[in-house]
C-alpha cells in the first residue's frame, strides 16, 4: 500500500468512524438529564413559557429537563452561557429572536453573532401590541394619533424600556406619524403594566398577550398590533384588532420565541431536538398552557427561525438609524 | 370563611405546615431566600393540585420572613435581605446572653406584624389595592427620600464615615444599564455588569463573608465571643404589650410599603426601624443599635406584615409586590389561572384560599419558631470555628444562585473583604446596604416622574399627599441638621471620645 493510499484510508476510517460516533450519539440521544437555560429571572412570561416548554420536553423525550434561570443584562448572560457550553444537545435554552438580534444590532461590541447559535424551532409567536385605559376612549390608534395632534407634546406612549422591542414600534409610529408624543421607558413590562393599568400613560407598547385579561375585562382597549393577533385564543375580539401598518407604520414586531443550541451540535442531535420540540409545542399541555397563557403555541422549523435572524438585524438598524436615537 | 374551608382539609393544612417549616429554615440560611426556595420546589408543585401548591409558596413565603431573623441575630448575618436590619440589635441581645428573649421578641413580633398585616390586608382589600396601583413614581421617590433622611440618623457618631457608607452604597447600586436612556454606567465593557452589580451577593459579602473574617480574627485571640450562659427566657405577652408602638409601627409601615411594588420588605423593616427609633423616649434613640427589644420588634413586626401587603394586589390586580409573589403570579398562569383583575371573578376559591392559607402559615410559623429556639440556641452555642465553615458555604451558595453564575460569588467575597475593612475602620457598613436599597428606587422613581412629566419638577407636590411627603421630609431634614448642630456644639465645648 502506498503512502498515498494508506493515509486516505486512515482518513476514511476516521471519518466513517466519527460518522457511526455521530449517528450513534444521536440514535440514543436524548438519554440523560437536558439543561434549559431560561435568559430571565423567575417569575415573568418568559420564564413561564420556558417552564411549560420544560415539562412538555420532558414528556416527550422521556429525560428529565432542568429549567435554569441565568437572568441579567437583557437576556445576554445567559446566551453567553449557552454559546460556552458544550454543543452535545444537552444544554439549549428559551428565547425571543428579537433578543437575540437587539444585543447584535445595537452594540458597537456585540457580545455573540448570529453563528454562535443554531436552532430547534420556534414555540411562541406574539406580536407587541399598543393598549390604553378605558378612562381615555381611544378605540384604535388613530384615536390616540388625533389626540396627540390636538395636544402635541402632551402624551405619553409608555415602552417597557429603551432599545427594545417597544420602543422600535413607539418610535416608528411617532416617526411616520410625524407627531410629537412623549417616549417613555419604564425599564421592564412589570412596572410599565402598574402604569397602564392605572392609566398613568395614555397608551402603553408591550408584547401581547401581557394584560390580555385586563382587555378581556374591558379595562384596557388594545388600539394596534404589530405582527399577527390570529393566536389569541379565547378573546376574538382582539383578534381584529389593526396592525399599525393602517397608520402607516410599516413594520413587524412579534417576539418569536423559541429553542437554541450552541452552534457545532451534530446535526443529527438538532434534527432531534427540532423533532421533540414540535412534539412538545404539539402536546396537550403544553397546548392547555397556551389557553391559559392566552395564546396558541406556535410551531416553525430550526431553519426557519434562525432564518430571521440575520433580516431582522438588517430591520433593528434601519429602525434606528431612522427613528431612533442610539 | 370559604376559603378556610377549602384550605382547611388535612392534607392542605399538613402541606401549608411543611412549607412554613421549611420557610424558616431557609430563611435561617444565609444567602438562600423565599424566591429560591420556592423556584426549587415549583416544578414539585406543578404536578399538586392548585390550592395545597400555593398553600406550599405561601407556606415558604411566611416562614423565610422570620427565618432569616434567626441567624441575623444568632451569627450577625441575616438570612435574607428582609432581616438585616434585625441583626442591629438581636446580635447584641445574643451576646449578652438574651438569644431565648430575642429570638422570641422576634417570632412574637413576626407573628402579631403577620396576623395584623393579614387583617388589614383583608379589611381593606380595595385601599391596598389602590396603594399598589395608583402609588406614582413620584410618591415612591418621595417616600423613598424620607427613608434616606430618616436612616440618616444610622450614621450618627460619625456622619463622615456614615455618608461614605452611603455613597458607596449609592455607588454600587448605580453599575449596570440605565434604566431611562440604555447608557452603561460602570461597567468596564463587562457584560456581565450590564444587570449591575447584584444586590444579593452584596448583602451576603458585607453581611455573611465579612462577620465571618471578623469573627475569625476574634477567635484567632481566643476571646469567647458569646456566652455560654445563655437565657432561654422567652418574652411574656405583658413584654410585648408594653412596646406596642414597635410592632404597630412595624406592621402599618410593613403593611403599607409591601404593597408598593419594588420597595416591599427590604425597605420597610429600614424605615419602621428609623421611625420607631427617632420617636423613642424609653429607650432613648441612641440605644438603638445595642440590644434593644424593640430593635428587633419593629422590623420583624414590618417584614411578616408585608406579605398581606404584597400578596393583596398580586392576587387583586396580577401586580408583583416582590420576588416570591412574581414567581406565584408565574405558577400561577402554569395552574391554569388567569391572574390579574379577573382572577377573583373567575377563580374566588384560590384567592379566598390563598389568604386564609396566609393567615394559618403565620400562625404555623409561631407553633413550629417557638418549638425551634431551644434547638437554634443549642447550634449557636457550638463552637464557631465549627459553624464558620457552614456560612460560608451557604453564603456561597445563595451568591451563586442569585443568578446561577459565579460572578455573583466573586461579589461577594470581595464585599466580604471591604465590609472587613471599613467595619475595622469603624464605619457602619449597614449605611451600605442603606444606599444601595433606597439609592436605586429613589434614582429610578424621580427619573420616571420626570420624565412622565416632561422635566416639571412640581410633580413633586401636585397632590396632598406629595405635599404632605415633601413637608415630612423637610421637617426630618431639619431635625437632623438641628440635631448634629447639637451634638457639634457639644464636641466643641469637653473634648468627647469619638464613638464610631
Amino acid at each position: 500500500m502506498t503512502r498515498r493510499k494508506l493515509h486516505k484510508a486512515i482518513t476514511a476510517a476516521v471519518l466513517g468512524l466519527a460518522v457511526s460516533v455521530g449517528s450513534a450519539v444521536a440514535a440514543d440521544y436524548p438519554n440523560k438529564t437536558i439543561r434549559l437555560i431560561a435568559p430571565y429571572k423567575p417569575g415573568g412570561g418568559s420564564d413561564s413559557i420556558t417552564r411549560a416548554l420544560g415539562a412538555a420536553l420532558e414528556k416527550v423525550s422521556g429525560q428529565a429537563v432542568v429549567v435554569e434561570n441565568i437572568p441579567g443584562s437583557s437576556g445576554i448572560n445567559g446566551m453567553l452561557e449557552l454559546k460556552k457550553a458544550k454543543p452535545d444537545g444537552y444544554t439549549i435554552a428559551m428565547n425571543g429572536t428579537l433578543d437575540v438580534t437587539a444585543a447584535i444590532a445595537f452594540r458597537d461590541k456585540a457580545p455573540f453573532q448570529i453563528g454562535d447559535f443554531t436552532c430547534a424551532g420556534a414555540i411562541f409567536n406574539t406580536p407587541v401590541w399598543i393598549l390604553s385605559h378605558k378612562d381615555n376612549g381611544y378605540t384604535d390608534l388613530g384615536d390616540f394619533l388625533e389626540d396627540a395632534k390636538a395636544k402635541p407634546g402632551k402624551l405619553i406612549m409608555g415602552i417597557t424600556s429603551k432599545l427594545s422591542p417597544t420602543d422600535f414600534v413607539a418610535s416608528t409610529v411617532k416617526g411616520t406619524s410625524g407627531l410629537n408624543f412623549r417616549i417613555v421607558g419604564f425599564g421592564g413590562g412589570g412596572p410599565l403594566k402598574k402604569a397602564i393599568l392605572a392609566n398613568q400613560v395614555n397608551v402603553g407598547v408591550i408584547i401581547s398577550p401581557v394584560l390580555l385579561a385586563d382587555v378581556k375585562a374591558g379595562e384596557l382597549n388594545a388600539l394596534a398590533h404589530a405582527g399577527n393577533l390570529q393566536g389569541i385564543i379565547n378573546h376574538p375580539p382582539s383578534r381584529g384588532v389593526k396592525h399599525i401598518r393602517d397608520w402607516g407604520a410599516d413594520l413587524d414586531v412579534a417576539l418569536v420565541r423559541g429553542v437554541w443550541l450552541p452552534a457545532g451540535v451534530p446535526e443529527e442531535v438538532r434534527a432531534k431536538m427540532e423533532e421533540l420540540v414540535k412534539a412538545a409545542v404539539e402536546s396537550d399541555g403544553f397546548k392547555e398552557f397556551g389557553m391559559n397563557f392566552g395564546f396558541a403555541p406556535y410551531s416553525e422549523s430550526g431553519e426557519k427561525f434562525c432564518g430571521r435572524l440575520s433580516q431582522e438585524v438588517v430591520d433593528l438598524n434601519r429602525t434606528l438609524d431612522k427613528y431612533m436615537k442610539r | 370563611m370559604q376559603g378556610f374551608a377549602d384550605i382547611g382539609t388535612l392534607s392542605n393544612l399538613a402541606i401549608l405546615f411543611v412549607g412554613t417549616g421549611l420557610g424558616i429554615l431557609v430563611g435561617a440560611l444565609p444567602g438562600l431566600s423565599s424566591p429560591m426556595a420556592i423556584i426549587v420546589l415549583l416544578p414539585i408543585t406543578f404536578t399538586m393540585e392548585t390550592l395545597p401548591a400555593f398553600a406550599l409558596m405561601v407556606g415558604i413565603y411566611v416562614g423565610t420572613k422570620l427565618g432569616g431573623s434567626f441567624s441575623a441575630i444568632l451569627l450577625r448575618t441575616p438570612g435574607t435581605p428582609a432581616s438585616a436590619c434585625t441583626a442591629l440589635d438581636g446580635y447584641p441581645m445574643a451576646i449578652r446572653g438574651e438569644a431565648g428573649l430575642a429570638l422570641g421578641y422576634a417570632t412574637m413580633s413576626s407573628t402579631i406584624g403577620g396576623l395584623l398585616g393579614w387583617m388589614g390586608a383583608v379589611v381593606a382589600v380595595p385601599v391596598i389595592a389602590g396603594v399598589a396601583l395608583h402609588s406614582a413614581p413620584p410618591d415612591i421617590a418621595l417616600i423613598g427620600i424620607a427613608g434616606l433622611v430618616m436612616v440618616s440618623a444610622f450614621a450618627r457618631g460619625s456622619m463622615v464615615k456614615g455618608f461614605s457608607g452611603v455613597l458607596i452604597g449609592l455607588l454600587v447600586s448605580s453599575v449596570g444599564i440605565d434604566s431611562q436612556d440604555a447608557t452603561m454606567r460602570y461597567t468596564f465593557g463587562q457584560t456581565v455588569m450590564e444587570s449591575g452589580i447584584p444586590f444579593a451577593a452584596v448583602l451576603v459579602g458585607v453581611f455573611g463573608f465579612a462577620v465571618v473574617f471578623s469573627d475569625i480574627a476574634m477567635t484567632v485571640k481566643g476571646s469567647e465571643l458569646l456566652t455560654r450562659d445563655v437565657n432561654l427566657r422567652v418574652p411574656s405577652i405583658g413584654d410585648m404589650v408594653r412596646r406596642w408602638r414597635a410592632w404597630l409601627i412595624g406592621s402599618t409601615y410593613g403593611l403599607g410599603i409591601g404593597a408598593i411594588p419594588g420597595v416591599g420588605a427590604d425597605g420597610s423593616t429600614w424605615l419602621s426601624y428609623a421611625t420607631v427609633k427617632n420617636q423613642s423616649k424609653d429607650p432613648p434613640p441612641e440605644a438603638f443599635g445595642t440590644g434593644v427589644p424593640e430593635g428587633v420588634i419593629t422590623p420583624e413586626s414590618s417584614n411578616n406584615a408585608t406579605t398581606g401587603g404584597a400578596l393583596v394586589p398580586m392576587l387583586t390586580l396580577g401586580i408583583p409586590g416582590d420576588g416570591s409573589t412574581a414567581i406565584m403570579l408565574g405558577a400561577m398562569i402554569m395552574h391554569g389561572l388567569t391572574p390579574g383583575v379577573s382572577l377573583m371573578r373567575d377563580d374566588p376559591h384560590i384567592v379566598y384560599g390563598l389568604l386564609a392559607a396566609l393567615l394559618i402559615a403565620t400562625l404555623f410559623m409561631f407553633v413550629i419558631a417557638m418549638g425551634a429556639i431551644r434547638s437554634f440556641v443549642f447550634i449557636l452555642q457550638r463552637d464557631r470555628n465549627v459553624l464558620f465553615p457552614f456560612i460560608l458555604i451557604f453564603a456561597t451558595i445563595g451568591a451563586f444562585s442569585s443568578s446561577n453564575s459565579l460572578f455573583p460569588v466573586y461579589v461577594a467575597i470581595t464585599f466580604g473583604f471591604v465590609g472587613f475593612l471599613l467595619e475595622s475602620r469603624g464605619f457602619p457598613v449597614v449605611t451600605i446596604v442603606l444606599g444601595a436599597i433606597l439609592g436605586p428606587i429613589i434614582e429610578y422613581n424621580v427619573r420616571l416622574g420626570l420624565a412622565l412629566s416632561g422635566g416639571d419638577w412640581s410633580t413633586f407636590f401636585d397632590t396632598g399627599p406629595r405635599i404632605a411627603l415633601v413637608g415630612i421630609i423637610v421637617f426630618l431634614f431639619a431635625n437632623e441638621v438641628r440635631g448634629t448642630i447639637r451634638s457639634w456644639r457639644k464636641a466643641s465645648s469637653p473634648r468627647p471620645s469619638e464613638t464610631a
